[in-house]
């Protein structure tokens, strides 16, 4: 069972980020303060470390420095969007650093992304008989393998990490093809009808009008 | 090229020149002299060598008792004087009028000088160079038994000039071995005394460097003790302002840190519920109830923080309608504005004020005692009690809200004039505040000349203090106003030290300070609200024993 420890001084904030890792099924801790979250980080095992930068006591900074030789994860939620204190976060070796405001998907994937590079998230997803495994890149359907081309399977794998979540075209387009991307929210459109065709999920890979898609559970 | 090779390099040839040309003025004058010593030895001894030859000539018609001597005769006693003379100062020549030898028979004397013509009677010396040797050539024309004879003596100088061939070379010698002397000298000499500059220029650059606190040190000749002390002073403004820019830019990082914080976490949790909301297929109601709430929660908290930022910048950019404000009127004002707040916790408002004027902008001091009385019943429990007094003391008036609230920390009381800085976060929260209350009553106090001072103890409760310039009436006013105007600014910071009374949330900037004085003040300032005038309004009392 993954452990994330949400150290954010900000109840409400901390309160929704909970409520989206819950969906993922990964346990949560809080705590809303600085000199706490090193007491914490230092006696607990989380597997990743949701820090805010201000902080009351001491700052996220001065946390990170502290339980540097626990060699857990961190990624940084900061209201600072200066690029010297992202550099400074992630010099401290925060593995990643988001800036609020944020979207849950996004910070879902940040997590995931994490997660796996410290081996410790999932690698495989189900979903009804569809199966795929992230590292392997291979997708089973009830025992058969099917063949997907790289961004298929990363919009397939967004999906089933997603289940019964509002996917919206942007978000896709961030996730799947980065930031960087320019080009029309038609690409993605193709790319779900392609997954949709290929897994035949033409009623559970529902369009939301207007917003994106929702991969559902029955 | 740098300075000191320019210096070094003008001083050097000016050296070299000077000896050299010295030197060679030495050696050639003595030379000279010694040339002419030559020629004029060389002329005696023609002379001699040629009168010889007349004596004998002479002789030699009067024992023949010829008049004329025969050619041959001639050539014979030529011979023969030449001959006994010739060894003693050079090589005699003599030639005939047609140009032929006469002495000696061969000889290896060029044509050239052979060929040399001289006046009859004169005699001249020249120096010319016959294959390697130099020679002096002397010649004189002699009549004799009618016949021109021309007389060659012929010196071989070679050797002088040798010598003075060897002494202009040992002069070159010496004066490049001075020069090279002479160069590590003023190579010494110059560095020794541009070794200053140096220093100054290894200053300068450890200030460019951003070391603006170096000071050089003020010693030297008098020009660099000089140039010292003037980069002494430009680098000490430098540091000055450097310093005072870094703290503006340090102040404006932290307001916007703030700002961009206060402004971002509202907004990342309505955002975030609000899409847990859109994208969540099932959302049960407990669920979207709690998430509801918290969007409008976060929603009223912007809006507070927009009102207060927008009225900070109002206050920051208009111009102060200032007027002669009665304060006993003002509190009053204030005190009906803030019975809503007041009956809220259900707490009381006792009032006391002397009869005097300040010269104000009334809404801006309105909404300042708004904020302190709304700050005050923040921090105090219900059915609390609040006090505004205004007391008097040395022309200046003391306004001053007190509560018996949760006070603040020492360390709190310092910030706690910061935008955006607030005590205790969560409980200002739900108040709804925004971080900006105490900031906007320093900035008002500010620009009204006015000092503003905060004391609290933690636990018992805050006291906040205005102090400002009063008149006991209008026209009292009028005449100050002049002597007001020339006078030193009435703005002055104490120090924080002891502290009493308290409140959470805000801050001020500007000339903002808390006294030493703490509780005392409270005293002080109720022993003189015997004389002062009560206001007593309908539903509350002013007690004496309990101020």
């Amino acid at each position: 069972m993954v452990k994330i420890l949400i150290v954010e001084d900000e109840i409400n904030i901390a309160r929704m980020i909970e409520a989206n890792i819950a969906v993922v099924g990964y346990e949560t801790e809080l705590c809303d303060n600085g000199l706490d979250a090193v007491d914490k980080i230092m006696a607990g095992d989380y597997d990743l470390v949701l820090l805010d930068v201000m902080l009351p006591g001491i700052d996220g900074f001065e946390v990170m420095r502290r339980v540097e030789s626990k060699g857990v994860p961190v990624i940084f939620l900061t209201a600072l969007q200066d690029v010297t204190d992202k550099v400074k976060g992630l010099h401290l070796g925060a593995e990643d650093y988001i800036v609020k405001p944020f979207e849950n998907v996004e910070l879902l994937a940040r997590i995931e992304v994490v997660l796996r590079r410290s081996n410790k998230g999932r690698n495989n997803l189900t979903y009804e008989d569809i199966e795929i495994d992230l590292t392997k890149h291979s997708v089973m359907q009830g025992g058969e393998e099917v063949i997907l081309t790289p961004k298929e399977f990363d919009v397939l794998a967004l999906f089933m990490s997603n289940i019964d979540i509002l996917i919206t075209r942007e978000r896709l387009l961030a996730e799947v093809w980065g930031y960087d991307f320019v080009g029309e929210s038609r690409t993605v459109d193709i790319h779900v009808q392609k997954v949709r065709r290929k897994l035949n999920l033409q009623n559970k890979l529902v369009t939301i009008p207007k917003l994106g898609y929702r991969l559902e559970s029955r | 090229m740098r300075l000191w090779h320019k210096i070094f390099m003008i001083v050097l040839v000016f050296v070299t020149v000077s000896i050299e040309a010295t030197g060679i003025f030495v050696s050639q004058s003595s030379f000279r002299g010694m040339v002419e010593t030559e020629v004029k030895n060389a002329q005696a001894a023609q002379n001699t060598f040629a009168s010889g030859i007349v004596n004998r000539t002479m002789y030699e018609r009067i024992r023949t008792g010829e008049i004329l001597l025969s050619k041959e005769e001639l050539a014979d006693i030529i011979r023969e004087i030449s001959r006994d003379a010739g060894t003693g100062y050079g090589q005699i020549v003599v030639t005939g009028a047609n140009g032929e030898v006469v002495y000696p028979t061969a000889t290896d004397i060029s044509d050239e000088i052979l060929s040399m013509h001289v006046e009859s009677g004169n005699c001249k010396s020249i120096i010319t160079d016959s294959g390697d040797s130099t020679l002096l050539v002397t010649v004189s024309c002699a009549e004799l038994e009618r016949l021109d004879y021309r007389l060659f003596t012929i010196r071989d100088i070679t050797d002088s000039y040798t010598a003075h061939d060897k002494q202009m070379m040992t002069i070159w010698i010496i004066s490049m071995a001075l020069a090279l002397i002479a160069a590590i000298l003023i190579s010494c000499a110059i560095s020794v005394t541009l070794r200053p500059l140096k220093v100054v220029n290894n200053g300068l650059e450890q200030i460019k460097n951003g070391d603006y606190a170096f000071r050089l040190n003020e010693k030297g000749s008098p020009e660099f003790r000089q140039l010292s002390k003037n980069v002494n002073t430009m680098a000490k403004s430098v540091q000055e302002n450097v310093e005072r820019i870094e703290g503006i830019a340090a102040s404006r990082k932290r307001f916007v840190d703030s700002f961009a914080h206060e402004m971002k976490t509202p907004l990342t949790s309505i955002i975030g519920f609000a899409d847990i909301l859109r994208s969540r297929r099932v959302v049960s109601d407990q669920q979207r109830l709690d998430y509801s709430s918290i969007i409008i929660e976060e929603a009223s908290r912007m809006k507070s923080l927009s009102g207060k930022l927008l009225e900070m910048a109002t206050t920051d950019s208009t111009n102060l309608d200032l007027e002669d404000v009665y304060v006993p009127e003002l509190l009053g004002e204030v005190y009906n504005s803030t019975l809503p707040l007041l009956a809220k916790k259900n707490m009381r408002l006792r009032m006391a004020s002397k009869k005097v004027y300040i010269n104000a902008d009334k809404e801006l001091f309105k909404s300042l005692l708004y904020n302190l009385i709304d700050n005050a019943v923040k921090a105090s429990e219900e059915n609390g009690e609040i006090r505004m007094v205004c007391a008097e003391e040395n022309g200046r008036a003391l306004i001053s809200v007190t509560d018996d609230g949760v006070g603040m920390a020492r360390e709190d009381l310092i910030r706690v004039t910061e935008p955006f800085y607030m005590v205790d976060k969560s409980r200002s929260r739900k108040a709804g505040g925004a971080g900006l209350g105490l900031s906007l009553c320093a900035e008002i106090c500010k620009r009204h000349n006015a000092l503003f001072t905060i004391d609290s103890i933690l636990g018992e409760g805050t006291m906040v203090t205005i102090n400002i310039r009063c008149f006991d009436t209008v026209e009292r006013r009028e005449e100050d106003e002049f002597e007001f105007e020339s006078g030193e600014p009435d703005e002055e910071i104490q120090e924080t030290g002891d502290s009493r009374g308290s409140d959470s949330d805000n801050t001020g900037s500007g000339g903002t300070a808390a006294t030493e004085r703490g509780s005392e003040k409270a005293e002080e300032i109720s022993e003189e609200a015997e004389e002062i005038e009560l206001l007593d309004e309908e539903d509350f009392e002013f007690e004496d024993e309990d101020f």
